[in-house]
């Protein structure tokens, strides 16, 4: 039988992706266990096949008067009132998560408005807390900008090829697994290790929170232990602190351990127990994921004041260290010229890239941050860390300027097809008579490729570079060139008024697929030098700032 | 449908099978589907097994279900066609495919004629999720190009889709159960 049993959003999804003929090898794997040992889940499979059968012949005989849709309707989806989605949120949750099998639902309210995807997911078990030098695997079921922002997770499963993660869960245990492992989350008080390392604190609240294995079951009584198991489904326990309560079977029969602090236990695959010293040492991985993410924090922090002390630095964002009410934030630049502080709209302060480390996040058209830099440069270096969690408009601001100044730039992030977004910058000038002459310099490198880029929801370092005497534009992402554009005629560039992480609005775009143009994300830091930044400087700020 | 020259359809048994062809079509055709998980490939067998049951007609009794009679005649030539395909949206063992085969043909034989239930339930859809239903089955259009045209991810699609579906599936259970219809 299988382990883990999929739910019916689960189905639902598979279901999609394979009537795309869009399955990973994993997704196919997943859809095989359930025709095989899930009769409930294989049922609801064929029952939407057959479903969107006749979703087929119904729709297809349709005519836009049948159901009287205005153009562009899902634009509006992402800002319906919260109110609306919650209410939405509750009539889903009753028969959206029923068991399988169970009595048939109260009758469904269908609220006429529509969820995000965090209020969908609201219904979580667990959150990540912590991640440290994370390469999550295939195996990954959960949705990794969710992971990585910390929003609330359903069930679902984990696979770390590298690095460490600390998940908090509801029932108040905290979990740390160190890679390569695989982790199944089934409930706020329950997980599942297929394999690797894993240390666990459990505090009062959460006495009674399990941890599964494929040979033995550990029911933790209050308490600090860690929990290995290799690929075979060999395993130890190891009481760091407390007590706990280790369950096999051999032979149909139960054996069952009562460890205290100091003690451990070494299962075989067949369930047979032996009794071992814990060794605390082998998992100190707590003070690893501090102790790691602390260092670099702090190595950040002595590299950004070189920074702000280099004369070609104009701005300079750390958005550090503000308050949750502080609407700037400061230019820590020493060349700062007067007034370049940034006014914040709306954003929220958040956790960067450190744990102690703030980010601005970005999260609907009002938010911000407003600034203006005046002046004319020969050259510009834009740099910024940034951590995009969605993609919900073809062009999304990065830098966009005010375009009723006579000298501007625009740096964004174009989505060309889904799955693939671009860097684009480019400079404005008006000549005489106010005809606006616009040069674009565009990467077609795709920041998003599986193989090179990042994921959604991971920080990234982006720089874009104007090089008058080299008359080139290069483009860089995580300290790797991604792209250099001729320039034909260096013009000197101007900066003015201009919003980060969205654009000052214009009247002229409502209803146009340009209206929306505002970050779905975070950014923690933020550079403007008025000189070129070489090759070697940015990858020297990509390497120091890695989270 | 072709039916062979030869045959005459005029002949009372051939109107007999036109008429359980036309009542029976979409659960056959469901069926098939619920195996190939393609469309154009389901067409191409749909028809192909049209053929076959009226060559075999005079095998079918009178008086008993014709779309379980149909069903089993369609489930040969599904895995038959299935071993012929050098690459599937989803490959499966031989004892899975069987499986599957059994529930399709399980939840095959239950439906009825529920193509009202399914339009009232989509009159009740949240327009949003109407609008995304019109776009994926009225043109069929792909998830990755409904995420282009509208600018939202991939992902949301598919969610939203799987939300559509979720509420339709239960709907349209409900409507049944409480009014079914003679199919």
């Amino acid at each position: 039988m299988s382990k883990h049993v999929a739910d019916s959003r689960r189905v639902g999804y598979l279901a999609e992706r394979l009537k795309e003929d869009a399955l990973t090898e994993s997704e196919q794997a997943e859809l095989q266990d359930i025709i095989r040992n899930q009769p409930e889940a294989r049922k609801y499979l064929v029952e939407l096949l057959y479903l969107s059968v006749e979703l087929r012949d119904v729709v297809s005989h349709w005519t836009d008067q049948d159901f009287n849709i205005k153009s562009n309707v899902i634009y509006g989806w992402f800002t319906k009132s919260a109110i609306a989605g919650l209410a939405a949120v509750i009539a889903l949750t009753f028969f959206l998560w029923r068991p399988w099998g169970g009595e048939p639902s109260s009758p469904v309210s269908v609220a006429d408005g529509i969820m995000t995807e965090e209020q969908l997911d609201a219904e979580g078990v667990a959150v990540v807390s912590r991640l440290s030098g994370v390469h999550w695997g295939e195996g990954t079921t959960l949705s990794i900008p969710r992971v990585e922002n910390g929003s609330p997770l359903g069930a679902g499963v984990m696979e770390i090829l590298k690095g460490l993660v600390q998940i908090d869960f509801y029932s108040g245990a905290t979990v740390i697994i160190e890679g390569p492992a695989k982790m199944v989350i089934e409930s706020a008080d329950q997980g599942r290790l297929i394999y690797g390392n894993l240390w666990a604190h459990v505090p009062p609240p959460a006495r009674g929170f399990k941890i599964l294995t494929e040979a033995f079951d550990v029911v933790d009584l209050g308490t600090e232990i860690g929990v290995s198991v290799n690929r075979d489904g060999e395993g130890e326990v190891h009481v760091l602190d407390g007590e706990v309560e280790v369950f096999s079977n051999v032979d149909g029969e139960q054996q069952d351990k009562l460890l205290q602090t100091g003690e451990g236990v070494e299962v075989n695959k067949d369930g047979v127990q032996k009794s071992i010293t814990a060794r605390a040492d082998d998992f100190a991985v707590a003070a690893r994921l501090s102790g790691e993410a602390q260092g670099r924090f702090q190595q950040w922090k002595d590299s950004q004041q070189l920074w702000r002390e280099d004369p070609g630095v104009i701005v300079s964002y750390d958005f550090d260290g503000g308050s949750a009410w502080d609407s700037t934030v400061k230019n820590m630049s020493t060349s700062a010229l007067p007034d370049t502080e940034g006014a914040v709209v709306g954003c929220k302060r958040v956790e960067g890239r450190w744990p102690g480390k703030q980010a601005l996040e970005f999260r609907n058209s009002s938010n911000r941050v407003r600034l203006n830099v005046p002046g004319e440069y020969k050259d510009i270096t834009l740099s910024c860390w940034l951590r995009l969690d969605a993609v919900d408009s073809p062009e999304i601001s990065l830098f966009h300027p005010e375009t009723k100044q006579d000298r501007y730039l625009h740096w964004t992030l174009v989505n060309v097809k889904p799955g693939i977004v671009h860097l684009h910058f480019s400079e404005t000038t008006k000549a005489k008579g106010g005809k606006a002459e616009r040069n674009h310099y565009h990467s077609t490198w795709n920041l998003l490729s599986k193989k090179h880029g990042v994921a959604l929801g991971e920080w990234m370092h982006l720089a874009s570079v104007y090089d008058s005497e080299k008359k080139q534009v290069r483009h860089y992402q995580n300290g790797k060139n991604i792209g250099v554009s001729e320039i034909k005629d260096p013009r000197p560039l101007g900066i003015g008024n201009a919003d980060i992480g969205n654009w000052p609005y214009h009247a002229w775009a409502k209803g146009t697929k340009w209206e929306v143009r505002n970050l779905n994300g975070a950014i923690d830091e933020f550079m403007i030098a008025k000189r070129v930044l070489e090759p070697d400087e940015i990858e020297a700020i990509w390497k120091v700032g890695r989270p | 449908m072709q039916l062979p020259e030869e045959e005459s359809i005029s002949s009372r048994r051939g109107e007999l099978y036109s008429e359980l062809l036309v009542t029976n079509r979409h659960r056959i055709y469901g069926f098939i589907y619920s195996l190939l998980h393609n469309h154009q490939a389901s067409e191409d067998l749909m028809q192909e097994v049209c053929v076959v049951l009226w060559r075999k007609f005079d095998q079918f009794q009178e008086g008993t279900d014709f779309a379980v009679w149909a069903m089993s005649v369609a489930r040969f030539c599904a895995l038959n066609w299935r071993r012929k395909q050098a690459r599937l949206p989803l490959p499966l063992e031989n004892e899975d495919i069987i499986r599957l085969a059994d529930e399709s043909m399980a939840v095959g034989c239950q439906l009825s004629e529920r193509h009202e239930h399914l339009q009232h339930c989509l009159e009740k859809l949240p327009v949003k999720l109407r609008k995304i239903v019109k776009l994926r089955y009225h043109k069929e259009v792909r998830v990755a190009d409904i995420a282009g045209d509208q600018g939202i991810s991939v992902r949301s699609v598919y969610l939203f889709l799987e939300r559509a579906h979720a509420l339709l599936h239960e709907c349209v259970q409900r409507q049944m159960n409480s009014n079914p219809s003679n199919g």
